[in-house]
């Protein structure tokens, strides 16, 4: 090896260790996936996102085209508010903190913004509107005609409305959106279901846009949970009914199996009518107020697993990343819960087979099996796949050492043996080269065949 | 009663009981994941960047080190290849078509820093290297000299030092990365070699790690 090699070797390794600190990975993780759920939601929801003054200007021009102008059209008309205020197409319309706002259509449609909520009416023509719902939580009653057009833009999502009633919401930080369709049939469209998703009456829509995670709800009682109330998250607003959760609700499937885990009590808990709700809901999987990862981050492992079983062990593998698995498992390690910490890395290799990340388990598994549990056999089978499997992050040479050993201390004479060999060939100065040479050595004064 | 179901792809999705919401995986070898990607699979792209992240960042990282941007950089490598993933014919060249991709958006970012730097009348070594977080202070200092004089460098050299001697790339794959012949990938190396110790010779502690070996001092 020569001197450049060598620095760059020493290099690799300081670089390595800091990416393993790094979160880089994570960080980018979300940020890409809703700039990719951005450009695929299309170019006219694209335009509106992007451009929206553009929008608004062009929409408003052509209000003026249509409710001006030509004043024999049969464009709806919108009006807004207690004092029925006509809306202007492209206007930015939002409710107050304390309570909902109106819009009503001359076709005896109602749009009603939730506490908090802001939207605008983009476009209106004679079969119906198109609405921009940028942050909050729409009530919708649409009536229903032959020939009915209404769109609404929810964040990344389209919801093509024939004839309907439904609540739909958009938490633009959060990126999620939720449809509750209480009447009729609507259709929605956007990342995760670009085809489309047709909605009958009784079901739900829920979307984590940056998680690319969809959910969908059926109800099968005339009593309907809200969803997400991102909105209307605000406490106790005056004069505004807030319910109590029901004694005797019915429990979905998910929340039966964890029924400690007050993130579950959320979606049954929160009964609603269809009038204007007020009181916050939990998102699906809060994370305590110290989370996990927190904890694993600052090396309380026992504490960091501690949590996760608090929050449901299985749930949070549900929705953890390849690197959360990772973490996870190396908390569970280093906490000696053995159990756990196979099943993070069993499940990292089974979700994500022929990645970095399934390799980098195989050797997690091979170093638990052989430090911890003294299991040299199995830590012989997972070093050896992991080699297998092309080994890398600066592992290699440490994963080929520790195979060496592992299967002299199983008793595998032969397979140790050759290991040894490809370690001394490929590492003669490694800090495994002595202990290689003397197997070597052993076997050849014993005569064995090279 | 709410009963919940969640829309995924590949056995992970149906496997699980209903009322159990669980991330939309993308299950495939690359062959699959290229038709995927082509497609328009939802879950893909997702699949994609966890499938190649660590191995685009690890690249990154090797040609650029401890970089502030390097989270932004990651995003573009990926927003990219999405674009241009249509060109690739053959799922086994994807790892290193995407390693060819983070090669193309790192030398970008060496360039338009570059720039910067003229447009700014300064000096490369007048911008601090970004100290990394190694619990080893030589390991340390190794890291923030040898990137000290790798700013210095020219792109196409630097990448090509980087890849040959940090990555450890054989040449051939050198060449097959940056997307040039066999004989321009040695001659870049060659001349990145030299610039590199004669670079170094100005830092004591690089010279010591390249005074080992009298390989150089000979040429």
């Amino acid at each position: 090896m020569s001197s450049l090699e060598r620095l760059g070797e020493e290099v690799a390794r300081g670089l390595d260790e800091a990416r393993e600190q790094s979160d880089a990975v994570g960080r980018a993780r979300g940020e890409f996936l809703e700039r990719v759920s951005v450009s695929r939601s299309g170019p006219s929801r694209a335009r509106v996102g992007l451009g929206l003054a553009a929008a608004a200007g062009l929409a408003a021009a052509a209000a003026v085209l249509l409710l001006v102008i030509l004043p024999g059209s049969d464009a709806l008309t919108a009006t807004v508010g207690d004092d029925n205020r006509i809306v202007e197409p492209g206007e930015w319309i939002t409710a107050p903190a304390a309570s909902s706002l109106p819009v009503r259509f001359s076709d005896g449609s109602l749009i009603e913004l939730e506490p908090r909520s802001g939207a605008r009416v983009v476009d209106v023509d004679e079969r119906g509107a198109r609405i921009l719902l940028e942050k909050g939580t729409v009530r919708a009653e649409v009536v229903h005609r032959e020939d009915t057009s209404w769109t609404l833009d929810v964040g990344p999502y389209e919801v093509v409305v024939t004839g309907t009633r439904f609540h739909a919401a958009w938490d633009p930080d959060e990126q999620r959106f939720s449809l509750d369709l209480h009447e009729g049939g609507v259709r929605v469209r956007g990342p995760m279901v670009t085809e489309g998703q047709n909605l009958s009456a009784g079901s739900g829509f829920r979307a984590w846009v940056g998680e690319q995670r969809v959910e969908l709800a059926f109800l099968q009682s005339d009593r309907f949970a809200l969803l997400s109330e991102v909105a209307t998250a605000e406490p106790e607003v005056a004069g505004a009914p807030v319910e109590e959760p029901n004694a005797d609700r019915e429990v979905p499937a998910a929340v039966e199996s964890h029924p400690a885990d007050p993130a579950d009590e959320a979606p049954e808990a929160r009964r609603a009518d269809a009038g204007p709700r007020t009181e916050p809901v939990a998102t699906p999987l809060p994370e305590p107020e110290i989370s996990w990862k927190e904890l694993a981050r600052q090396g309380k492992y026992g504490d960091a697993i501690d949590a996760a079983e608090s929050q449901g062990f299985d749930k949070v593998l549900i929705g953890a990343t390849p690197r959360d698995l990772k973490t996870l498992g190396d908390a569970a390690r280093l906490s000696h819960d053995f159990a756990r910490a196979e099943q993070c890395y069993l499940e990292l290799r089974q979700r994500y087979p022929g990645t970095a990340h399934a390799t980098k388990a195989a050797f997690a598994l091979g170093r638990m099996a052989f430090d911890q549990q003294h299991l040299y056999s199995k830590s012989a089978k997972w070093l050896d796949l992991y080699l297998k499997e092309g080994g890398g992050g600066g592992l290699t040479r440490e994963a080929l050492g520790r195979l060496v050993e592992a299967r002299h201390r199983a008793g595998d004479s032969r397979g140790a043996l050759d290991a040894a060999r490809r370690y001394v060939s490929s590492y003669p100065d490694g800090p495994h080269a002595a202990y290689a040479e003397k197997l070597i050595d052993a076997a050849e004064s014993r005569g064995d065949p090279p | 009663m709410l009963s919940f179901a969640t829309r995924g792809s590949g056995p992970a999705a149906t496997a699980k009981p209903a009322g159990v919401v669980h991330p939309l995986t993308f299950v495939g070898d690359d062959a699959a994941l290229l038709d995927g990607l082509r497609s328009g699979h939802p879950g893909a792209p997702a699949a994609f960047y966890d499938r190649y992240a660590d191995y685009v960042h690890a690249m990154l990282m090797r040609i650029l080190g401890c970089d502030p941007e390097i989270g932004d950089l990651l995003q573009e490598v990926f927003l990219q290849a999405l674009k241009s993933v249509g060109s690739v014919r053959d799922a086994n060249r994807l790892k290193p078509w995407v390693g060819s991709v983070a090669v193309h958006v790192a030398r970008g970012a060496i360039r338009k820093r570059s720039r910067r730097r003229w447009l700014q009348f300064r000096q490369p070594e007048s911008l601090p290297v970004r100290e990394a977080p190694v619990a080893d202070e030589e390991t340390r200092e190794v890291l923030q000299l040898t990137f000290e004089v790798l700013e210095r460098m020219p792109a196409d050299e630097r990448i090509a030092f980087s890849l040959r001697f940090v990555e450890q790339m054989e040449l051939a794959e050198v060449a097959d990365i940056c997307g040039v012949s066999l004989a321009t990938a040695k001659r870049r190396i060659a001349k990145a070699e030299r610039r590199f110790v004669a670079l170094a010779e100005t830092r004591p502690p690089l010279r010591g790690w390249l005074d080992q070996s009298s390989r150089w001092r000979d040429r």
